[in-house]
This record gives C-alpha cells, structure tokens and sequence, in this order.
C-alpha cells in the first residue's frame, strides 16, 4: 500500500490564525498513484485546506509531528517548488486564475514560468487547447468567454504542464451539463494516458461516483474513506453530514416509507431499477 | 403586471471584428409573481438576457417592459436607479463584491443605497441577515473571515435587503454544499411565494423541476422554448436534440421500461407516486 502512495498524509493538524479549533484535526490518509479520489463534506468541513496543505500553500501546526510526501519527496521548505510542479489545482472560479490576454498565451503561462522552450510550447499549448474542445477560441479574449468555457481554459492550463497530479477543487460546478461530463471525460483520459493522479473536491454526486476512493470530511476530521459502494450505501452517516445521497437511494429510502418492500442488498441504480422492473411484471 | 420582451436583439462589439450576436430577435411576455428559470447551455445567452433585466445592457433593438419602464435602445443611463432598486441582479460569485468592514454593514449598504435611512438599513440587514440564515454572531465580523458559503449568504442578503419586486440570480447556488443549497433555493422560493418575481438562469433541472412555474429556453442567443416545466421537459427526444439534461426524477422513470406513468414525474415525490401507483395497480 505504501509503496504505491502517491500522497502521503500524517497526523496533519491545521489551525488558522485567530481562530481556536483547527480547520484540519489530526488527519492521515493515502492516495495511490494512479487513482481518482474524491474528498466530499459540506463546506467549512476542511476540504480545501487539505488540499492547501498538500501543495504547501499552508504549513501544518507543529505538533504530532506532521508528515507530508507528495510523489516520494517529503514536503519542506526545499522541496515546495518542486512538489508544486508536480500538484496541478483548477479552482472553482476561472475568473481567477486568468492571466493572459488570449487563450493561447494564457495556456502557455505555465510553460513560460516553467522555462518550457518556444518549440515546445508550440506543439503542448494547441494540443491541450484542443483537448479541452477550445480550438475555436485559441485567439480569443479569456474575459469574452463565458464561465463554462474559461473554465475549459484553466483546465488547459494545467493540463499543459502535465503535472503528476490534478486536483479539482470545485472545478465543474460552475460548468453546463454537457460541458461538465467533457471535463471529466478529459481529465479521464489524461489520467488512463499519463497515470495522472486525480483528486477532486465536489459536491456533485455524480462526480464523486467516479472514484475510486472516497473520502468523507467533516469539522476537519476524517470521518470515512471507502469505494463508491461502500460510502454511497451509509445513506444516513451521509444525510447527518448534510451531504448528497445518491439518487437511486433516496428513491429506496422513500419507496421504503411508502410500504415497498425492497431487499437490502439492492443499493446503486441499476440493482433497483431490474429490481422494480422484475416486481413490475410479476404482480 | 407583466415582463415583455419584443424583438429584443444584443450585438457585443458591434462593427468590430469580435461582433458577435448575444440576443437573436427575442420576444416572450411572462407574468410577474412567479418563479422563472432560464436555461441552455453555456454560451447560449442566459445571462446576456438576464443583463436585460435592469438595463445592464440595453438592447440594440427591440423594446423590454419591466417593473413599469420602458428600455429601449435609446434609453438614457440617467434614470436607471428606479429601475435598479425594483429589479436586482446577483451574478455568479456575488461574494467576490463584499467591501464592508462588517457583515451587517455589507447587507445595509443596499437598502443605504436605494434611499434607506441609516437605521432602517440596520433593521433591514439584522432581518436578512437572518433570513438567509446566517447566525447573529457573525453580523460584527468582517465578511472576509467567513467560509465561503457564508459570504454567498451575506452577498445575497445585501441584495434581498432592500427587497426587490423582480430578484434575478444567476447560478446562486453552485458550489455549496448541498445543505446550504436547498436552504437557499428555499429562501428564494419563499421570496417568490411572498409577491415576488424570481427569475433563476441554472443549469440545474432539479430546481426548474422543484420551483420553477416557467421556463426559457436559449439557445445561440435565440429563446427556442417557452414553457411550463411540464412541457419542457415532456419532449424527451426535442431535449436530446438541444443536449438538454432532465430531472433525475424523469431520467429514472425513462428507465423503467415495463411502467406507465400518466405524467412524466419531475419530482422525487412524483415518481415515487407513479412507482407506487404501478406496483400497486
């Protein structure tokens, strides 16, 4: 298990200034290389603080002694800027995170920082425009587009430094329906192409359904971590942490009510819709 | 009283080389008092229209009533404040034009602003503070130290506190938590139970389902429906043509082949009815 770990977390605890209880109480997790993890809790819970941590824009409190590995390195003041070439962060509000007067040059920002020769440059920036379906907008403005498309930049963006991990922090939730499954179908198959590491924050069920691992925050705790099936099925653990409960259960829990009986180890979608199909035509 | 829009068309940069089209001749009437959603992708015109609401933008041609004014292409910047104290936008992110050293003082500065004396802004900001469901404790902080879904709420606030006939929100709810959203969305839906018009631009389908009484549809700057819920998304197939999500309530139906439905359910609850009512029969 620890061998594979591409994020290693110990006995962090993070404390803001001028506030008394810690936004992060004692954590510690792994994150294998190569898999797709969503960290869900409602906001407040702690969320992105870790995800600060990680990359070193927050230092742990000193006590417990805190341990912090991102990609084999141990996470110091030496070695911050090269983790950060390694962690790539899309936000949740593109408006952010625009520096350049077009799509193109702002993709490339991250290449420039990083010393990436022009000839190189010209060859990444097209190709992450076009994987994110901007090529039609290579020289347009960033502040003409709309949220959903900026966002699509910002991804690119990242993309483009092809960092070992990705981290999305909100990152769809300001995008359309379909602009949201593009994403997604993106950065999956950037993370099957290059065994891209992802770590998404969200509330959106349906995005957190695609992990592998889960992990449940609450009050700066971690209160579970699990796959899909595992966490999606503790239905009230979930509703008491003011979280989303997957569709299909909350059609369970109220067919239940209403005197349907429905066995216990039906639980994602399709097991309950053969199911009702199968009662259907039985009657 | 109603909201007309007759042939309204927006041209962003006209006679530039960026011109582009942002409103398609659009012309609709809807009733106020009701709770509007406005819907289509990204890029499809929704807030181009809502920015019509209160003249942010003035259309290049075509007339809008609204709250009892006339906009017209010609119409002068000078006497817009009336309109903008009836009819308010909150954009996307409204917490990112909090400024107040005090939460309380951030609410008041709108109902300050509309011609409020200086302690109704204070009575009207401890009301809403509440409203939008925000402890007292924080009213002396600075908005600053509040967690991100809690400066949405003191954005929000700051706009409902000067309480506008017409309140139109872009998105308010993306990116909280889904506790905070469904006490938002049921802020504004009381809002609009009270005498309000509530006009929604989301990607949601739930909440059209759940609140909406009618819908826009856009799409490249064109209105390509006008409806009620019902009827939008009845048209299983027109949805797929304009890639248009639907509820979850009328997706999961749509998969149980072997039922009937006599209405497709939008809701939880309506499906959970027609689910009974099959098994039952």
């Amino acid at each position: 298990m620890a061998k594979d770990s591409i994020i290693k977390i110990r006995n962090v605890s993070f404390t803001y200034p001028d506030t008394t209880s810690p936004a992060i109480n004692n954590i510690s997790f792994d994150i294998k290389r190569g898999s797709w993890t969503s960290i869900i809790g409602h906001n407040g819970s702690g969320k992105s603080t870790i995800i600060r941590l990680i990359n070193g824009l927050l230092v742990p409190d000193n006590k417990n002694s805190p341990y912090i590995e991102v990609d084999g390195t141990e996470l110091t003041d030496k070695t911050v800027w090269n983790i950060r070439d390694k962690v790539g962060i899309v936000f949740q509000n593109p408006d952010n995170q625009f520096v350049g007067a077009t799509v193109a040059d702002d993709v490339a920002f991250g290449l420039e920082n990083r010393g990436v020769p022009r000839s190189k440059m010209l060859k990444i920036v097209p190709e992450a425009i076009k994987a994110v379906g901007m090529d039609d907008y290579t020289n347009a403005e960033p502040s003409n587009l709309s949220g959903g498309q900026k966002q699509r930049v910002a991804i690119a963006g990242i993309l483009a430094i092809q960092p070992k991990i990705i981290i999305l922090d909100e990152a769809t939730s300001m995008l359309d329906p379909s602009g949201r499954s593009k994403i997604l179908q993106i950065v999956h198959q950037m993370k099957k192409k290059d065994n891209l590491t992802v770590v998404s924050i969200t509330h959106d069920i349906d995005e957190a359904n695609l992990a592998d691992q889960i992990i449940v925050m609450n009050n700066g705790g971690l209160v579970d971590q699990g796959n899909t099936k595992e966490i999606f099925s503790k239905v009230k653990l979930l509703k008491s942490l003011g979280l989303d409960v997957p569709f299909a259960s909350q059609v369970k829990e109220k067919l239940l009510q209403s005197g349907i009986s429905i066995p216990k180890e039906i639980n994602s979608e399709k097991e309950l819709i053969n199911y009702l199909c199968q009662s259907n035509s039985k009657k | 009283m109603s909201i007309k829009f007759e042939k309204v068309s927006y041209t962003y940069f006209p006679g530039s080389p960026l011109e582009k089209k942002g409103l398609d001749n659009v012309s609709f009437k809807i009733k106020e008092g009701q709770f509007i959603a406005i819907i289509g992708h990204t890029g499809s015109g929704k807030s181009t229209l809502m920015q019509h609401f209160n003249a942010l933008l003035k259309p290049s041609k075509g007339r809008i009533e609204i709250a009892g004014q006339t906009i017209l292409p010609t119409t002068s910047n000078k006497n817009l404040k009336e309109l903008r104290k009836h009819v308010s936008l909150v954009f996307q992110f409204p917490e990112a034009q909090l400024f107040e050293n005090t939460v309380l003082d951030d609410i008041a500065f709108g109902p300050k602003n509309f011609g409020y004396s200086e302690q109704k802004a204070k009575e009207k900001a401890w009301t809403w503070l509440t409203r939008v469901g925000l402890p007292k404790s924080v009213a002396n902080r600075s908005p600053f130290d509040l967690s991100g879904g809690q400066m949405r709420q003191v954005a929000i606030a700051g706009v409902m506190a000067y309480e506008p006939d017409i309140l139109c929100l872009d998105e308010p709810a993306a990116g909280l938590d889904p506790r905070a959203r469904k006490q938002m969305m049921g802020l504004f839906s009381k809002y609009q139970q009270e005498g309000h018009t509530v006009i929604l631009v989301t990607h949601n389908m739930d909440d059209v389902a759940n609140y909406a009484n009618d819908v826009l549809v856009m799409e490249s700057g064109k209105l390509i429906k006008h409806a009620r819920p019902a009827e939008v998304f009845k048209d299983r197939p027109w949805l797929k043509e304009h890639y248009l999500e639907e509820p979850k309530a009328s997706l999961f139906a749509s998969k149980l082949t072997n039922f009937t439905f006599s209405n497709t359910p939008l809701t939880i609850k309506e499906l959970v009815k027609g689910i009974e009512n099959n098994l039952k029969e």
